[in-house]
């Protein structure tokens, strides 16, 4: 087989004038940009229920056409993720994923099948996360009968083959040895194990104990169970005729059973995370910028209507503007930070705040933030703050339409979760109703300034000398402890020489 | 200038943005940069936007600019106490004056009008070779983009320059400094292009950044940022028409200068026959660094430019070897089971390009050991012509990835400054046609002429203290 060249594919509406050469045309520019008027923008939400579709075996599929270019994306979800490992199985969901791709299919050895995917010039992908796994596909439309074949039976039959889990599982073991090289990493690892505790699933990382278990059996029994098209929901956009896809993918997925079996229950139940103890932790390393989070616990999604969710929404962008202001606009100590309130489904989300700075100033940096944090409990947001949140919000809200691979995912991914649809055409008058009283009362209810937990990776004697230098005292930023954490193996995660106290004062 | 624009019916957003022909490779030891620091300050505001009185604003920084060239001047004499007095001095009254100058300012205020209209990501980039700035930006609101954008071209303020230095040496700590393999990538890339305007990163060296003026800076500007110098692409849901009588207006008030652009230390069209430009070594340099990382060797051949012929060929090359079929994922890391990860990169810019392997080991593997099983493969490669279906596999990909690269409007937008930038957005085109033509001969014969290990650097990362 051989492509053609679809040439203009690229229509550029070509204008190469020398613009200074043409007198300005006759519109007037004001003097200040506030001057300017603006239509309305007018966009309305598609109809998610007009491209839903489902196949006679119940699987939900959402059809975007778009015949811009002449590729196709499918999107496979199913309800597999860490969450389901039980501790002393961790990684199996996301190992088994990551070898539904590299293992080949009943009918093709991993060569054969990689060989006729990358001819085709298709893009296939398996991956799972802590509360969902799948694969998508990205495929000429010439060449979707072929790659949705190849596709299909990845997801239905995958082999396993023993040779590409051994290689696999060697990679794994070999990457294990180097989680403790990236400052980022270790600071993220530190932060989470704080938060939840090391066990639980969102934090929980492979030892070499788990890697024994990770055999070509082990997997084909956890995809038996948990790749099943019960739980199955399908995005589909590009180049399609909506009837001829529905038509391929009943096919595809025809005389496939689901398990006898119960699917994982869902919403996954309320996962427990630890009780954080607040402190200030830090991570020595040689380093000339401090990498640094500082946060709680965030919140439980109860529902989708909760009241409290777009107030929160607004006061999590109204903090991120306050901070990026003023430490990178005011105090030039940062070049990014960010802030992140999760309202999570099943498993507890946090709230953290995210800054890298020189360690000299990293003290000032951690005031100055749980300052802010603080001020949002005590203070209602200014109207220009507010008027901000909420538009940032509302006018961002296109972009999750902004292409038809996002639109069919966002309404898969409705269907995954459990979101309703309505969901979305109400989303922006939700954000314009919230005033500044509400976001104070979920600043009160939601931060908590005590219960910080602050996690530094850096050069301890610079920060603390700049702390002297600025006058701050490290342990009178937050409640709680300042304490030195230990190295860990990189390898087994376990802290390096025994007899060691989990944390020392330093 | 000129405008690409691209129809996207769709949500009502536009990706837009604009791309000036000048980057670090035009700069010299001493001013290195200062491209990037001019990208950063272009957000600083204009005679419009930023400030309360721009007059008043202007006072101030001129006295501003005196007190820091004394203290430039000073800062390059031996130590003294007198002369240390003076500096602190100098520092302390130079700070007086950023402070006094803040209640006349209204900082921020362009990213905070974008923010507040809807605009997304709204940013800059500083490359070697171009400086981008773009953004998403409401259809309805295009106007707003074409005032701010143009404003900003017609009377740039760069306010607080003397406080940016420090945000662009937090950005290098972030991306230089603190990352596993940041600094030796860095002295690799140094070796590599010695004697090259790309030896030094964009970010500039420290020692450069410290002696900046403002008023190299203005220069810098008025040198490199001109019309003739600059395209912007929109690609989204808006009407053409519109749009051009908008970019007529606003950024035809841009003046034509009067001389040509300044040159380029080697135009891309001199590569054809000749060699890469940078000064080609007599033999082999080999650097070996300690880093924190994952041991691996790196090896990096100079090739020619962007539009050079030889580029297509180089796409394919890199095609042949990477990938779950390609040729160094199933040497290296399936068959010989000694890599944990292999890849090769090409990478063509305007004043000459390279073509670089990362091959990172496994278990106890030396990364020194991986170098002789590249070179293997660059022997196989320049003896045996690619089979026919090996070469078809390669191109099916590329041609699929180029359709890949236009979907997003976004990507699209940078994509086709980029390209105009290095040459032509047209090559966007013709890049997957001139690939379709790529031959098996002329594979092996731009491995012998390219990949010759007399003229390589080769970089050796081991485990250690960097």
């Amino acid at each position: 087989m051989r492509f053609r060249c679809v040439l203009g594919v690229l229509a550029v509406l070509g204008v190469h004038s020398p613009l200074a050469a043409a007198p300005p045309a006759a519109v007037p520019i004001p003097d200040r940009p506030e001057q300017l008027r603006f239509a309305d923008l007018t966009f309305e939400v598609p109809n998610a229920d007009g491209l839903r579709h489902v196949l006679s075996n119940g699987v939900p599929v959402y059809v975007v056409e778009d015949h811009t270019l002449p590729l196709v994306d499918i999107v496979v979800a199913v309800r597999s993720g860490d969450w389901i490992d039980p501790p002393e199985r961790a990684g199996r969901a996301s190992f088994t994923a990551a070898l539904v791709r590299r293992g080949g299919t009943a009918s093709r050895p991993p060569d054969a099948f990689d060989e006729q995917v990358d001819f085709l010039g298709a893009d296939i992908e398996s991956l799972a996360n802590v509360t969902r796994s799948g694969a998508t596909l990205n495929v000429s439309s010439q060449s979707l009968g072929e790659g949705l074949g190849l596709f299909c039976e990845m997801i239905r039959a995958p082999r396993f083959d023993a040779g590409r889990v051994a290689v696999a599982r060697d990679n794994l073991r070999e990457s294990l040895g180097r989680r403790t090289d990236n400052p980022l990493e270790v600071l993220g690892r530190e932060w989470g194990r704080l938060l939840y505790g090391a066990d639980h699933p969102r934090v929980r990382e492979v030892s070499p104990r788990h890697l024994e278990s990770l055999t070509p059996a082990e997997l084909t029994a956890f995809h038996r169970a948990t790749w099943r098209p019960d739980t199955m929901v399908v995005a589909v956009s590009g180049d399609v005729a909506t009837a001829d896809v529905l038509a391929r993918l009943e096919t595809c997925f025809a005389g496939w059973p689901s398990p006898s079996g119960p699917p994982p229950a869902w919403p996954p139940q309320a996962l427990a995370a630890g009780t954080p103890r607040p402190g200030l932790y830090y991570v020595e390393r040689d380093i000339p910028q401090a990498k640094i989070i500082l946060g709680h616990l965030g919140g439980q999604r109860r529902g989708w209507d909760d009241p409290d969710e777009p107030a929160l929404e607004v006061m999590n962008r109204a903090l991120g503007g306050r901070l990026l202001r003023k430490l990178r606009g005011e105090l030039g100590l940062v070049y990014r930070v960010d802030s992140t309130f999760e309202v999570d489904l099943g498993v507890l989300g946090l709230f953290q705040v995210f800054l890298e700075t020189e360690n000299a100033s990293a003290a000032r940096a951690i005031q100055v933030a749980i300052a802010e944090v603080r001020r949002l409990r005590e203070e209602p947001v200014s109207g220009p703050e507010l008027d901000f949140a909420r538009k940032a919000l509302i006018d961002g809200f296109p972009l999750l339409f902004d292409t038809p691979a996002e639109i069919a995912g966002t309404f898969a991914e409705d269907e995954y979760l459990g979101r309703p649809h309505a969901y979305w055409p109400t989303y922006r008058d939700r954000i314009r109703r919230v005033t500044p009283e509400q976001v104070q009362r979920v600043a009160q209810r939601y931060l908590q300034p005590d219960k910080m937990v602050v996690v530094v990776v850096g050069k301890w004697a610079d920060i603390a000398s700049g702390a002297a230098a600025a006058r701050i005292k490290p342990e009178s930023l937050v409640r709680g402890p300042v304490m030195r954490l230990p190295e860990r193996d990189p390898v087994t995660l376990e802290v390096r020489g025994s007899g060691t106290p989990p944390a020392t004062k330093p | 200038m000129r405008f690409l624009l691209v129809r996207r019916p769709g949500a009502p957003l536009v990706a837009a943005g604009w791309v000036v022909r000048t980057g670090s490779g035009d700069e010299q030891p001493g001013v290195t940069g200062i491209s990037h620091l001019l990208e950063h300050l272009m957000f600083h505001g204009s005679q419009k936007i930023g400030t309360r009185t721009p007059d008043r604003e202007g006072v101030l920084m001129a006295r501003q600019d005196e007190l820091a060239d004394r203290l430039v001047t000073l800062r390059g004499q031996p130590p003294s106490a007198g002369r240390d007095a003076e500096m602190a001095d100098l520092q302390r009254r130079l700070e007086k004056l950023i402070a006094d100058q803040r209640p006349l300012m209204v900082r921020g205020e362009l990213s905070r009008i974008y923010r507040d209209e809807g605009a997304v990501g709204v940013q800059a980039l500083t490359y070697r070779d171009y400086t981008v700035y773009y953004g998403q930006i409401p259809t309805n609101k295009l106007s707003l983009w074409f005032w701010l954008e143009s404003d900003r071209l017609l009377s740039p303020v760069f306010r607080e320059f003397y406080l940016e230095g420090s945000v662009v040496e937090e950005e290098r700590r972030q991306r230089l400094e603190s990352t596993p393999t940041g600094k030796a990538v860095e002295k690799l890339a140094a070796a590599f292009w010695e004697g090259h305007p790309y030896a030094w990163p964009t970010l500039g060296r420290t020692e450069d950044l410290a002696v900046l003026r403002r008023s190299q800076t203005e220069a810098w500007f008025l040198e490199h940022y001109r019309p003739d110098q600059i395209t912007a692409a929109l690609v989204g849901d808006f009407d053409p028409e519109q749009v051009k009588v908008l970019a007529r207006a606003y950024f035809g008030r841009l003046r034509r200068p009067g001389a040509p652009p300044p040159g380029l230390i080697s135009p891309p069209s001199a590569l054809t026959s000749a060699p890469a430009p940078a000064a080609v070594p007599t033999g082999e340099r080999r650097l070996t660094e300690s880093c924190e990382c994952t041991p691996q060797s790196r090896v990096l051949y100079h090739t020619p430019g962007f539009g050079h012929p030889d580029t297509y060929v180089l796409d394919v090359l890199a095609g042949v070897l990477n990938g779950r079929t390609g040729r160094l994922f199933r040497s290296l890391v399936l068959g010989q089971g000694i890599a944990f990860a292999a890849y090769a990169e090409h990478d063509a810019a305007r004043r000459g390009g390279s073509f670089s392997v990362v091959l990172e080991s496994k278990g106890e593997t030396m990364p020194e050991a991986l170098v002789a099983s590249w070179d293997a493969e660059v022997d196989r490669l320049r003896r045996e012509p690619v089979s026919e279906r090996e070469l078809q596999k390669v191109k099916n990909q590329i041609l699929t990835e180029s359709w890949r690269g236009l979907s997003d409007p976004l990507a699209l937008a940078l994509r086709l400054l980029a390209a105009e930038a290095l040459g032509d957005w047209r090559e966007l085109d013709r890049w997957p046609e001139a690939t379709l033509a790529v031959t098996p001969a002329d594979l092996q014969r731009v491995v012998s002429t390219w990949l010759d290990p007399q003229k390589r650097t080769v970089g050796v990362f081991v485990r250690g203290r960097g």
